[in-house]
């Protein structure tokens, strides 16, 4: 597992794909990805869906392939 | 050193409740990669020439991708591997979803399991740990409602995983398959019956290992430029512009060589569904049970599949593991299921043109019926085609049909029919094993009607339109697949790019040079199933090879996530190499190749007399024989010889392919 950061994800929905690499990565599954798109971005893109679950250990940013992952401060 | 694989498989004996580790070598990946060909290789060394694929000495396996969770993209797909008791040689089914990365998360390139269980059981596989729990409350429930109960039993931190059967895996029907995802499928080669009679109702996997690739900055380089060919999007195109592009080339006397970035396009805009009145006006998928044409379903016909219809009611796109384009989508319907998985060109096609139904909600209630049953949507249209002709000319009657009018484009009758195969009810036992299996039974000339290659009905791309596809449904060792190639998939592969001595399309041909069988068409098609192995080694969908091996970066991520200095002639010699060991599998298992043949009229004998595809006929004979020369092999029996099939030794790690360059 990755050194842990003391970060929390953020998402760059600029940059993302909605690939779900992330979401799927996660070791404790606190990232989800929206249910519904728009008519102008049908896409789901992921979020993260339970703050207190994350751990973080930065695996999400680690292993996005486009950057689109930045850890913050919480 | 990281190398993206995890070097390991996990053994279950269901018979005994056995259950370990093998240590697999690199030099297993390094001569045939994971995924699939590991499959091959597991496969091909342990199960025993006369073992019946619903017996215990089937071995089921759940392969992964050698780049699957590496941070490369499109390589989201696993596999299911298994002697198929539909066709009783080598059977794969690939999916794709979310499970793929879990399996090697877990520790695993791959889960094979043999035996078969006194009562129903799961398998639930927890970061190198495994048990088999009962299973007796869930078996006779639909995949859905498995998946659910299964992911809540299960859920600790870390959302599991989990691939099942539906009730037609465990009434052992041959066209069934193993889901994910609430409704994906690793539908094809029955091997959902393999599992049934396994008594395995699913497999749960909870991985939370991080997959390390030997050089995770690189292949996050090659991924970030490939994203740019993956996600721009033109807003411009309508559904009916594509039908009407479909009319355009039937029309012309000409064709142009097939750029995929087009086809990603469309993927991108409607899902595979974009090809659904553009595939009928071509002439590229089969109408009436092969015997009708793109007259028999117009445009006007095809009106409710248009694919802006398919599109207004998604509410969101679906994507599978590392996929950045999104083809598949969550449909919010008024029918019976509120939400539901879009249905898929194939299915479509297989459940309308095919059985001439134009009902677009029947499709989606029968897609989502199928799913959860865990049955081939094409197996079933393919087969309900087939009883309808059957019904046509009075092989079957009112009285087997229990009072069902089996006549064409009869909506009610075809969901009627689907759901006594799903139950084994009625005339729906006799069908519930495909078309080849129920002409068999009847007798009296039906085996003309049931359009199947090796057992296994055929998709939906006419060979008649292009005959690579008619050579891949006969020369492949799991026939009857559209996901290997054709003459148009060569050209989208764009592997001329990569290997220079591969022949270049022109970018203009007429018609009829498709039919003409030549040494270029043999390389050609020879070469798509060795990079298909390349890409099913790995993990890749078939959508993401559509952009071609410029854009597509598969050798250079390999190189990345390994660390090896492989060219890409050296990916395609380990590609060979698996078709050769698939191969020899089926002669191991005395299944004679030229068995695989498609039915007759695929291939235009008789030729059609009217639509796009009239007087097409395909050399497929010959053509054959022509595939089989590249690889070496017997041209007339397709046997490989002897010295051509890759030795099992596991301490080798000689360079890829050495043993089929000889």
């Amino acid at each position: 597992m990755a050194s842990v950061t003391h970060g929390t994800p953020s998402f760059v929905r600029k940059k993302c794909m909605a690939c779900k690499i992330c979401m799927d990565d996660c070791p404790v599954s606190c990232i989800g990805v929206e249910e519904r798109g728009t008519p102008e971005d049908p896409h789901g893109y992921p979020f993260l869906d339970d703050a207190a679950l994350c751990i973080h250990c930065g695996r999400c940013a680690e292993n996005c392939p486009v950057g689109a992952i930045e850890m913050v401060a919480a | 050193m990281d190398k993206g694989y995890t070097g390991k498989i996990l053994k279950v004996d269901l018979s005994t409740g056995d259950i370990q580790e093998e240590d697999i070598p690199d030099g297993v990946y390094e001569r045939f990669l994971s995924g699939m060909g590991l499959g091959a290789y597991i496969l091909y060394r342990d199960i025993p020439a006369d073992a019946d694929p619903l017996g215990p000495e089937n071995i089921l396996g759940f392969v992964t991708g050698l780049l699957t969770g590496t941070g490369s993209l499109f390589t989201g797909r696993w596999m299911v591997v298994g002697k198929s008791p539909l066709t009783g040689g080598w059977g794969d089914a690939n999916c794709g979803g979310m499970l793929a990365a879990s399996i090697k998360r877990c520790g695993y390139d791959g889960i094979f399991i043999k035996g078969c269980s006194a009562h129903p059981v799961y398998l639930e596989v927890k970061n190198g740990r495994a048990a088999l729990h009962e299973a007796g409350d869930l078996w006779g429930r639909d995949t859905v409602e498995t998946e659910a109960l299964l992911t809540q039993r299960c859920h600790k931190k870390k959302l599991p995983r989990v691939a099942c059967i539906g009730p037609a895996g465990e009434n052992r029907s041959l066209i069934s398959g193993i889901c994910t995802d609430k409704g994906r499928i690793a539908a094809r080669s029955g091997l959902g019956a393999v599992m049934g009679a396994k008594k395995l109702k699913a497999v749960v996997f909870t991985g939370t290992r991080n997959i390390k690739p030997h050089n995770r900055e690189a292949i996050h380089r090659l991924s970030r430029k490939c994203s740019r060919w993956a996600t721009f999007r033109i807003p411009f195109l309508s559904g009916g512009m594509v039908g009407k592009l479909g009319t355009l080339m039937r029309i012309l006397p000409t064709q142009m060589a097939m750029d995929g970035l087009l086809y990603r396009l469309m993927l991108s805009k409607w899902g595979t569904p974009a090809m659904n009145q553009m595939s009928v006006e071509m002439g590229d998928s089969p109408i009436k049970n092969w015997k009708g044409s793109n007259q028999d379903f117009d445009l006007k016909r095809s009106r409710t599949i248009n694919p802006d219809l398919f599109r207004q009611c998604e509410i969101v796109k679906y994507h599978c593991y590392s996929c950045p384009v999104g083809c598949g989508g969550i449909c919010a319907t008024g029918g019976r299921f509120s939400e539901t998985h879009k249905p898929e060109y194939e299915t479509v096609l297989a459940l309308g043109g095919l059985c001439l139904n134009e009902d677009a909600d029947s499709i989606f209630y029968l897609n989502e019926l199928l799913n959860r049953a865990g049955m081939d949507t094409i197996s079933a249209g393919g087969t309900v085609a087939f009883a309808i002709e059957c019904y046509e000319k009075g092989l079957i009657t009112k009285e087997d049909t229990e009072g069902l009018e089996l006549t064409w484009g009869n909506t009610e009758a075809i969901v009627a029919l689907i759901e006594k195969m799903i139950r084994r009810t009625g005339i729906g036992d006799l069908l519930a094993d495909g078309s080849k299996a129920a002409a068999e039974r009847i007798g009296c000339g039906a085996h003309y009607y049931a359009i199947h290659a090796g057992g296994q009905e055929l998709p939906m791309h006419d060979g008649r339109c292009d005959p690579g596809f008619a050579v891949h449904y006969a020369v492949e060792p799991s026939p009857g697949k559209h996901t290997v190639g054709a003459q148009m998939y060569y050209e989208m592969y764009r592997l001329w790019k990569k290997v220079k001595s591969l022949p270049k399309p022109d970018k203009f041909y007429f018609k009829g040079r498709k039919y003409v069988a030549d040494q270029t068409k043999a390389v050609c098609s020879a070469v798509c199933s060795k990079y298909m192995n390349v890409l099913n080694g790995t993990g890749t969908c078939l959508f993401g090879s559509f952009l071609g091996a410029d854009r597509l970066p598969l050798f250079e991520w390999l190189n990345a996530a390994t660390g090896w200095d492989k060219t890409p002639e050296d990916y395609l010699a380990i590609g060979e190499a698996v078709q050769t060991l698939r191969q020899a599998f089926n002669v191991k298992h005395g299944r004679d190749p030229r068995m695989n043949f498609p039915t007759p009229r695929a291939t235009g004998q008789p030729p059609l007399s009217a639509g796009a595809n009239k007087e097409r006929r395909v050399a497929i004979e010959t053509m054959a024989q022509d595939y089989w020369q590249q690889f070496g092999w017997d041209a007339t029996t397709g046997h490989p010889r002897p010295e051509a099939i890759p030795a099992l030794d596991e301490t080798r790690t000689a360079a890829p392919g050495d043993e089929t360059r000889s």
